[in-house]
């Protein structure tokens, strides 16, 4: 077991040094220079060149990645072209509203995409199945932004039962996360249901029932457990898909969350904010799947005993 | 029990054609605890429909093996499952009786029929890797099925497990309790499963080979494990396999099975030392023995047919050897019946049967 | 006095964990059959709802290539005067807020989003299964090398990434093939690369490399033909996912740009109107919908008739 942690831990942190590459690199590889952009059109050349200086731009590429990576592990990713506020104290400001958001739709996808799929593998042929299926397949194939939007005529602009956008009250976030879980409901269903319907044709299912169970039991107590690992692991990669998800419908919704941050600083062209929120998702999304690994070990006996894998 | 030459005993007064089902022997089988008539299974696929069990009837009585042998589709363990009710969709059982302590389970409401289940029939299946599931420890897997049944604590039955698993001899139970199957190799699973099937004391034990995905060795050890816990519980045991080794070390009686039907039954030395269907017979043929010296074993020729597309007459006649053109036409019938609880479906041995009223003696030639 | 009875039913004995038992399957191991690609067309004949899917597939593809004798405007063409009129006999979705015709900006739109998810997966099938083959021939530091570029490229969530991509290469139509085409290859290289190991301890494989056959020759001649099912699939499934991801970054306004049509971008324009003015922004979603829609349902049935374990 902790072997196998330590393995993985390893392997994050190869990863993570990955991740801060390619971020610099394509952040680098922008044309346009940063400084012209930032500064007015009429600023000196002493003035762009000492900017430059304060801002670590003159020095070698190599140098400038190392100071990042530097300051990434001291939290420290800058400031903002514009605002000038540390890139960090902005992303961990809103990172709350950002997980307030992804997290609800998170819980309202785990829940009713597990329920619903369960439900439908052991209704096989019914009608309840093909309603679980065909509403599934619409809703992956359906775009989060343009249900978002709907969504929010229908029960913003017409029923008037929630605010269409904002963060006021704990109701605003109803729509954003009904309009971004549906998506990751639809694909856990599918999921769920796949995975449910091939264990429930394995044989110790069989020996289950021949030991005189009764469905709930087979269903709750031997199926559902062997049937998470896939749907664990959806839901690790999910999550990623998910802040990124978050990023479209913090935009429809105005929600002042990571994602409406990137988006505008993508917008503005304010580079240290874009490249420090690209490091922080992606670091987000990396350590939840460490998590999602782990957590596998303590599901799966299988893992959690196997020196080698 | 029954001697070894069994068409001494053919009773000539019995008309064959109404001898559809074995006659049990009042002295080795005193009241069979459980009686399965005319089981029907049928397979619905979109190819046709399949019997794949077709008509099957027997009897166990307590502290008796029976053992059912067949190639793989006869049936076999279609039976198995239909007794128990397990039979995945699309199979269907659509006819007979299964009665266990005189009632027909196959009619009881799920509710109770789960209450036999694991309690007074228990089963063992084939592939010990897979039957036991993987995420539960083996304590747990034991230990539930004292808890619905038995009504135990968590605690007592997690301590009836580690009994249960001292008996059937793996070593460190109070250690092995808390294991997991991949932690084991197969032989002890197959241990594992013997102990969860037979914590509650079943009437009626039924294996669906048992020891068929085991090693030559350790499928010895369980052989003779499943006998032992036999004679401790006096459990009825129904032994399915493919194997006729498995047969000669374990069974009391033998039914043969082909396409669904049983088409030979009888004691073992019976069936073993005198087969009497061609088709028992190529069985016996094709295994290799040590007490006769021969050069090359028999091949019973062709394959198994169809389920879905069964020759017409007798299922086994483009494979026998002596197809009679009656075989051609009419589909086999059960046609010998005597004290020892000896059956065949073979139209060979109808005209013997009739021969043998007509002349009085039932010798074989 | 042992027998093993099993050996006349041995070709479906090594698939079936139960060989007692009487299963579908066992039934189509028996019916002749004629091949692999006939054997799964016939497969997926049996499926309507696949061939529904299908069937709008061809349709779609045909309003893209006939796309200026099917749009009853110019796509372009604006007239102020009839900005965001309802649908009506002249305009049977309505206008935009430019005048332009909305059925005619969907019909072209549909060009740019099947020629994003046609273009972009092939671009990425390339780079993956060159990369993927790469590293299932060679494994060792190869391999590596290679699986370790495959990690660090999934640890971004693919949006963002496309994003990242977008904000360095620019707007435009050829930009989001080019991003779209990065994001994605990992998904072929991850599969070749099992798969290519695989078939690389097959006998076929062996012998070719025993006699001498040259690396690359022994890639594109034994193992990759053995991919190509996988990489159909793979291709089919792709395309909803890129379709889905050119209307994302359209809407932020990282994709195509005004005034190509692209449904994304139309959804982005009609939030604008949506209070007074909705259908503007339901028809291009609902041709959003449609489109992906038929790609995953026909590549979902694609693959269960070609490969059913690919599923995981």
């Amino acid at each position: 077991m902790a072997a196998y942690i330590f393995k993985r831990l390893a392997q994050t942190i190869i990863v993570l040094w990955g991740v801060s590459f390619v971020t610099f690199i394509l952040m680098n590889v922008v044309p346009g220079d940063p400084v012209l952009l930032m500064m007015e059109k009429r600023a000196t050349p002493e003035a762009i060149a000492r900017i430059r200086h304060e801002m670590g731009l003159d020095k070698p590429l190599y140098t400038q990645y190392f100071n990042f990576v530097k300051g990434a592990l001291r939290f420290d990713l800058g400031r903002s072209y514009f605002t000038k506020e540390a890139v960090m104290t902005a992303l961990t400001r809103r990172f709350g509203v950002t997980l307030r958001l992804a997290s609800s739709a998170y819980v309202i996808a785990l829940v009713l995409g597990i329920s619903a799929g369960v439900v439908s593998a052991l209704q096989r042929g019914r009608a309840f199945d093909s309603a679980v299926r065909g509403g599934a397949v619409i809703g992956i194939s359906a775009p989060v932004f343009w249900v978002a939007i709907i969504l929010q005529l229908i029960f913003g602009l017409r029923l008037k039962w929630f605010p269409i956008s904002g963060i006021r009250s704990p109701h605003s976030f109803v729509l954003p996360a009904v309009a971004l879980g549906i998506r990751y409901m639809a694909s856990i269903a599918r999921v769920t249901r796949t995975s449910m319907l091939e264990v429930i044709h394995q044989d110790y299912i069989r020996t289950a029932r021949s030991k005189g169970l009764g469905e709930r039991a087979v269903v709750l107590g031997h199926a559902l457990k062997n049937a998470l690992i896939p749907i664990i692991t959806l839901a690790g990669t999910e999550l990623g898909n998910l802040l990124a998800g978050s990023m479209l419908t913090e935009w429809v919704f105005a929600i002042p969350g990571i994602g409406k941050m990137m988006v505008d600083s993508i917008l503005m062209r304010d580079l240290p904010m874009l490249q420090g929120t690209v490091l922080y998702v992606a670091a987000i999304f990396v350590l939840s799947n460490l998590v999602v690994d782990i957590s596998y070990a303590f599901i799966d006996p299988r893992i959690r005993y196997s020196k080698e894998d | 029990m029954t001697p070894p030459s069994p068409m001494q005993n053919l009773n000539p007064n019995i008309n064959p054609s109404l001898v559809s089902n074995p006659v049990s022997d009042p002295v080795s089988n005193p009241t069979p605890i459980l009686r399965v008539r005319n089981l029907v299974t049928n397979f619905r696929t979109s190819a046709g429909v399949q019997r794949a069990v077709d008509g099957v009837s027997f009897d166990v009585a307590r502290g008796e093996t029976l053992g059912i042998v067949g190639e793989s589709g006869c049936g076999k363990s279609v039976t198995a499952l239909s007794i128990m009710r397990l039979v995945d969709s699309p199979g269907v059982v659509e006819g007979g009786e299964v009665l266990y302590d005189g009632v027909d389970i196959l009619k009881l409401p799920m509710a109770q029929m789960r209450r036999i289940r694991g309690n007074k029939i228990a089963m063992i299946f084939q592939e010990p890797m897979t039957s036991l599931n993987p995420v539960l420890t083996v304590g747990t897997q034991i230990s539930e099925v004292l808890r619905l049944h038995e009504g135990l604590g968590k605690k007592e039955a997690l301590d009836k497990a580690v009994e249960m698993l001292s008996k059937v001899h793996i070593p460190m139970p109070e250690k092995r309790v808390r294991a997991y199957p991949h932690q084991m190799s197969g032989g002890m699973r197959q241990r594992v499963m013997i102990a969860m099937a037979l914590c509650c004391k079943p009437d009626v034990l039924i294996c669906d080979e048992p020891t068929t995905a085991l090693d030559v060795t350790i499928q010895a050890q369980i052989l003779s494990l499943i006998q032992e816990m036999k004679n401790s519980t006096g459990a009825a045991v129904i032994m399915i396999t493919h194997d006729l080794g498995v047969i000669s070390e374990i069974a009391d009686r033998v039914a043969v099975m082909y396409t669904g039907h049983i088409i030979e039954e009888g004691s073992k030395m019976d069936v073993l030392t005198d087969p009497l269907h061609p088709y028992t017979e190529g069985l016996l043929n094709a295994a290799p023995r040590i007490d006769r010296d021969c050069e090359e074993l028999e091949v019973i020729p062709g394959a198994v047919p169809n389920l879905a597309a069964l020759p017409k007459g007798c299922h086994f006649r483009p494979r026998c050897r002596r197809a009679m053109e009656i075989c051609r036409t009419s589909p086999e019938k059960t046609c010998l019946g005597e004290k020892g609880g000896r059956s065949v479906s073979c139209w060979k041995f109808a005209e013997r049967a009739k021969h043998a009223k007509h002349e009085g003696k039932g010798e074989r030639t | 006095m042992r027998i093993n009875m099993e050996r006349n039913r041995e070709r479906i004995d090594t698939e079936q964990v139960t060989p007692e038992q009487v299963t579908p399957e066992q039934l189509t191991a028996e019916q002749p059959s004629g091949g692999f690609w006939s054997d799964s067309l016939r497969r997926l004949g049996g499926n309507h709802l696949v061939l529904t899917a299908a069937g709008i597939l061809v349709l779609l593809v045909a309003v893209a290539v006939l796309a200026p004798l099917i749009a009853p405007y110019d796509p372009a063409y604006q007239s102020l005067a009839d900005s965001l009129q309802g649908p009506s006999r002249g305009h049977l979705l309505g206008t935009d807020e430019f005048g332009r015709d909305i059925l005619s900006r969907i019909v072209y739109g549909t060009r740019i989003s099947l020629s994003v998810g046609l273009i972009s997966q092939a671009i990425a099938c390339c780079i993956g299964v060159f990369m993927g083959a790469l590293a299932g021939y060679y494994g060792g530091l190869t391999d590596t090398f290679i699986s370790r570029t495959i990690e660090i490229f999934s640890a971004f969530p693919e949006l963002l990434f496309a994003i990242g991509i977008m904000f360095v290469l620019g707007p435009g139509v050829i930009n989001v093939f080019i991003a779209l085409g990065l994001l994605s290859w990992t998904h072929y290289a991850r599969l070749i690369r099992g798969q290519v190991m695989q078939l690389r301890e097959t006998e076929y494989t062996q012998a070719c490399i025993v006699c001498g056959g040259s690396d690359a020759r022994v890639i594109l001649r034994h193992l990759l033909p053995n991919c190509f099912s996988i990489i159909i699939v793979l291709v089919t499934l792709g395309i909803p996912g890129a379709i889905l991801t050119e209307a994302s970054l359209s809407y932020i306004g990282l994709g195509v740009q005004p005034p190509t049509a692209s449904w994304g971008q139309m959804i982005s324009t009609a939030q604008q109107y949506i209070s007074f003015y909705p259908y503007y922004s339901v028809a291009p979603g609902l041709a959003i919908i449609v489109t992906v829609l038929s790609f995953n349902i026909f590549g979902d049935g694609l693959r269960d008739a070609i490969d059913p374990r690919l599923r995981r």
